[in-house]
């Protein structure tokens, strides 16, 4: 059966593993959820599921890690998945990066770390609202 | 000729020109009399030449005519024919005589009336004379009776006309001469008229030139030329001070300028005097010191003994106390006083003071008040002052001083030395003349001794005062430099603060996040484990409590990649077990740590209640991994925090401990750690090395300094490498980038304080100037090697005290291979 993905790329671990028990706590297994400490990692996922038949919904992604950086990840994945819903989440704000992001990507929404667990979850629901799969 | 000004002319053209003026006026008044008199001259000679003559000419003819008439009436009357001869001569002589008169009229009367009067005249006389010979020739023929009628008849009627005719003529002429009269009385009016006008003008023009000649002088002269006269005779003869009275405006004229003079004569001649003055209390000084010299031996060896004494001295007040002394065994004295002008020149300042053995404390008089008698004797230009009778003290003005009153004998004396006058001293005593020659000679000459060493105690002074406010800057500015040492450890805290942020940031995110889901999770479970009890066999729910306890014990930390892997086999071999929503339960038992023993926990997953069964073991996977997760963060707050604290300890003067130079470094990387993750590629060449007695905290700064300019000087892209050696003796640590390099003509200098290449205000130009003194404190060294766009490496060379290279018995020699 194919689902739809939320994956999320942070190059702190610490960052993952919170990340992923909040989403399936809020999502249980309705959705697949993934987790991947860099940019490459991330599309290596992608790649992955959506050759099994699986599609991206959201993304939510770092900006400051090393190599590729999560405004580029952004841009590469709505090249790949326009439809996806694309969130940003960081600890460091650089106000070009995000506004390329807005420009080029699409961004959904930008959430600065740290963040409230509740208010992230309120985030991609209403992400997830917005590429058709409402979170009733 | 616009500016034409008489008042600008030169005297003598102006003198020329007004008295030209009046001669010409002269000129005109004399020519006007000439030719007036001409006029009147010639009336005169008319009236003289032709009128008065005409006049006499018909008086003469009157005269002839009553000669004749009378010598005819006396032929008449005479009978001596002698007589009667007489009387016809006579006759004959007045009618000669009247014919000449006669015709003497006739060629002189030239006007009309006279004219015609005159030919009647002229038929009278011709009838008149005819009957008159007629009446000769009667008589001549003695025809008296005839003549005498005739006389009677016709020559009387002629005679009456005829003189008749000469009356008129006569009176014609008196009218011409009348005229004539009253026209040169005319002329004289004219001429007197004329010439007193011209006169009156001459004699105004020459009042008002004589006057604007007066005043200019005057102007010029500034006053009356016997006035300018008198004032310069009285200069001239050496009398400099009579009052010059000028006008009030007066700036120009030769007596303003004469005043001036003499005003600068004065001045001349003050100076003069002064410095006659001068001269004069030179060579009495001189003479004075001559006569000191010849005084007396013994004065002498005594006056070099003090001189000596106090030239051997620094201290002004010692100086005084000596000269004292000295003084008093010499001379008589009860109140003695050095003062002294300071250094602003506006105060005497009364070093020393002692009257009846007791010592005053300093005072100061400022040099305006003239009210002391210090004040005054040295603001006065003779050097030695002598005061015989009885005087009030020296010091009696000046406030803090107790004097005794009445002195009788004072002496005040200039200090001099190099010409310049520094003080004054100055002696009394009660004794009526004490200070004779003798005195005075001593007096001067140990004040010249007294001015030197005073002089010279004042420079030591000023030399030491110089020292002590040298020393205080210096302290001054090693106070600055630790300020600056400080502030450059602040500013390389200050370079980590945004990196701490978001280092910390991140742990703190992640403990609120699995905090949040560990009460959630708890909540869950605590729900669901009551009902799962009743729902499970013994077995299973042994089987549950296993499965959640490897939970317990998970340590390992996966990557999400390695997780991946094996979620994928755990996948494959549930679905080869024939379970249902394989990947979020492979997900989960992963994460509980289960897939060890996949087969042991297949019943679980089998059980009608399978999912539940999953789900609180999830609960329970996250807590323990949140936990875990928790505690990740908090130790990588901690690490940073422990950092951070090495870093903000102020006091640096601590012992040396012993301490393993990687832990530092590994601090400061931890620090660094965001930026170096993103574009660094970090190597770590260490070799374990044996702790180190050193000064944790400082070296920290060291590496900080020394990990931050390679990643500024690469940009924060490229390959950080960090060696940690033993070479000898030597604790080695080595930091290289792949960074731009150091340029060679400024690596000599880059240990110098203050120098920087970065913009002003970012960095202070102390950081590597302190890690080389940080070393220094180690006594070890510090080397760079640096190729330009290759990279730099630091080598920082740390020794083991000599003792622990002893204990350890480690060899010297041994080699080691850096890895760069």
């Amino acid at each position: 059966m194919n689902k739809g993905i939320l994956l999320c790329v942070d190059d702190e671990a610490i960052m993952l593993v919170a990340l992923k028990d909040q989403l399936r706590k809020a999502y249980g297994n309705r959705f697949i959820i993934e987790v991947a400490e860099s940019a490459e990692e991330g599309l290596e996922i992608l790649d992955e599921l959506v050759s099994q038949g699986n599609y991206l919904l959201v993304i939510i992604s770092d900006w400051l890690m090393p190599g590729m950086k999560g405004d580029q990840l952004l841009i590469e994945v709505h090249r790949r998945f326009p439809q996806a819903a694309k969130v940003m989440l960081s600890g460091q704000v650089d106000q070009q990066a995000v506004d390329r992001v807005r420009r080029q990507a699409g961004l959904q929404a930008f959430i600065a770390k740290p963040c409230d667990g509740d208010k992230l979850i309120a985030c991609i629901s209403e992400a997830l609202n917005e590429v058709g799969h409402p979170i009733t | 000729m616009g500016n034409f000004r008489f008042a600008n002319l030169k005297l003598g053209h102006r003198l020329a020109l007004s008295y030209g003026l009046i001669v010409a006026l002269l000129i005109a008044v004399t020519f006007v009399g000439i030719g007036k008199l001409r006029a009147l001259s010639e009336t005169t000679d008319d009236v003289l030449n032709d009128k008065y003559p005409k006049t006499l000419l018909v008086n003469e003819v009157t005269s002839d005519l009553s000669i004749i008439a009378r010598a005819m009436r006396n032929t008449l009357i005479l009978n001596n024919a002698t007589q009667i001869q007489a009387q016809l001569n006579d006759i004959d002589q007045a009618r000669d005589k009247m014919t000449v008169a006669l015709s003497d009229l006739e060629r002189r009367v030239s006007d009309g009336a006279g004219r015609k009067l005159l030919e009647q005249i002229v038929v009278a006389h011709a009838a008149y004379i005819g009957n008159e010979e007629e009446f000769i020739h009667l008589i001549a023929a003695n025809r008296i009776a005839e003549a005498r009628n005739l006389l009677v008849v016709n020559l009387y009627e002629y005679q009456n006309t005829y003189f008749d005719l000469l009356e008129k003529l006569r009176l014609d002429q008196d009218a011409l001469m009348a005229q004539a009269s009253a026209e040169v009385g005319s002329t004289y009016r004219t001429a007197r008229s004329l010439m007193f006008v011209l006169t009156l003008l001459a004699t105004l023009l020459s009042i008002a030139i004589t006057y604007m000649l007066t005043r200019s002088l005057l102007r010029q002269l500034g006053g009356e030329p016997q006035y300018a006269a008198q004032i310069a005779r009285k200069i001239a003869t050496g009398d400099l001070l009579p009052t010059i009275e000028i006008a009030e405006n007066d700036r120009s004229s030769l007596l303003f300028v004469m005043r001036s003079m003499r005003d600068s004569l004065i001045d001349r001649t003050n100076a003069q005097a002064e410095t006659n003055r001068n001269l004069a209390a030179s060579i009495k000084a001189l003479a004075a010191a001559n006569a000191a010299q010849v005084s007396s031996v013994e004065t002498l060896r005594q006056l070099g003994e003090i001189g000596k004494e106090l030239n051997a001295s620094l201290d002004q007040y010692a100086i005084c106390r000596a000269l004292h002394r000295h003084m008093s065994e010499l001379l008589p004295l009860d109140a003695f006083g050095v003062a002294l002008i300071n250094e602003q020149r506006d105060k005497l300042d009364l070093i020393y003071y002692i009257e009846e053995g007791v010592i005053m404390p300093p005072r100061s008089v400022p040099l305006f008040d003239t009210s002391s008698q210090l004040v005054r004797a040295f603001t006065d230009e003779q050097v030695l002052i002598s005061i015989e009778g009885p005087q009030p003290n020296c010091v009696a003005r000046i406030s803090g001083i107790t004097s005794s009153g009445v002195m009788h004998s004072t002496v005040l004396r200039h200090l001099i030395v190099n010409a310049e006058r520094i003080g004054i001293v100055f002696m009394q005593s009660h004794i009526v003349d004490s200070y004779r020659e003798r005195e005075l000679n001593i007096l001067h000459s140990t004040a010249t001794y007294a001015g030197i060493a005073l002089m010279n105690a004042n420079a030591f002074a000023s030399a030491e005062a110089a020292h002590r406010q040298a020393a205080a800057a210096l302290d001054e500015l090693r106070q600055a430099q630790s300020q600056l040492i400080q502030s450059e450890k602040m500013a390389a805290l200050g370079q980590l603060i945004a990196g701490v942020a978001h280092e910390i940031n991140t742990p703190i995110g992640a403990v609120k996040s699995s905090g949040g889901l560990i009460a959630d999770s708890l909540r869950h479970a605590l729900e669901g484990l009551p009902k799962l009890f009743r729902m499970l066999d013994e077995d299973s729910a042994n089987l549950f409590i296993q499965l959640i306890g490897h939970a317990q014990d998970s340590v390992e930390i996966l990557s999400t990649r390695e997780e991946r892997v094996i979620v994928r086999q755990v996948i494959r071999q549930l679905e080869l077990a024939g379970v249902d929503d394989v990947r979020h339960k492979a997900s989960i038992l992963v994460q509980l740590n289960a897939h060890h023993d996949l087969n042991t926990y297949l019943p679980l997953l089998r059980h009608p209640q399978g999912d539940m069964i999953i789900e609180v073991a999830h609960s329970f996977g996250t807590i323990t991994r949140n936990t875990a997760n928790i505690n990740i963060a908090v130790a990588r707050v901690t690490k940073i925090i422990f950092a951070l604290r090495s870093f903000s300890r102020v006091d640096s003067a601590g012992a040396m401990i012993e301490s393993n130079l990687r832990d530092g470094i590994e601090t400061v990387l931890t620090i660094y750690q965001s930026e170096i993750k993103q574009q660094v590629e970090l190597v770590r060449n260490y070799e374990d090395i044996e702790p180190l007695l050193c000064l944790p905290d400082e070296l920290n700064q060291v590496w900080t300094n020394l990990i931050h300019n390679a990643l500024q000087a690469m940009s924060y892209n490229g390959t950080l490498t960090i060696g940690i050696h033993r070479i000898g003796n030597d604790a080695l640590v080595s930091i290289g980038d792949t960074g731009c390099g150091i340029p060679e003509k400024i690596r000599e200098r880059i240990f110098d304080a203050f120098f920087t290449t970065k913009p002003a205000g970012e960095g202070s130009g102390l950081g590597l100037n302190i890690v080389k003194k940080i070393i220094e404190k180690h006594h070890g060294r510090i080397d760079v090697n640096s190729q330009v766009d290759v990279g730099t490496t630091f080598y920082v060379y740390l020794p083991y005290p000599v003792t622990k290279l002893a204990e350890t018995g480690l060899t010297e020699g041994r080699k080691y291979t850096v890895n760069q």
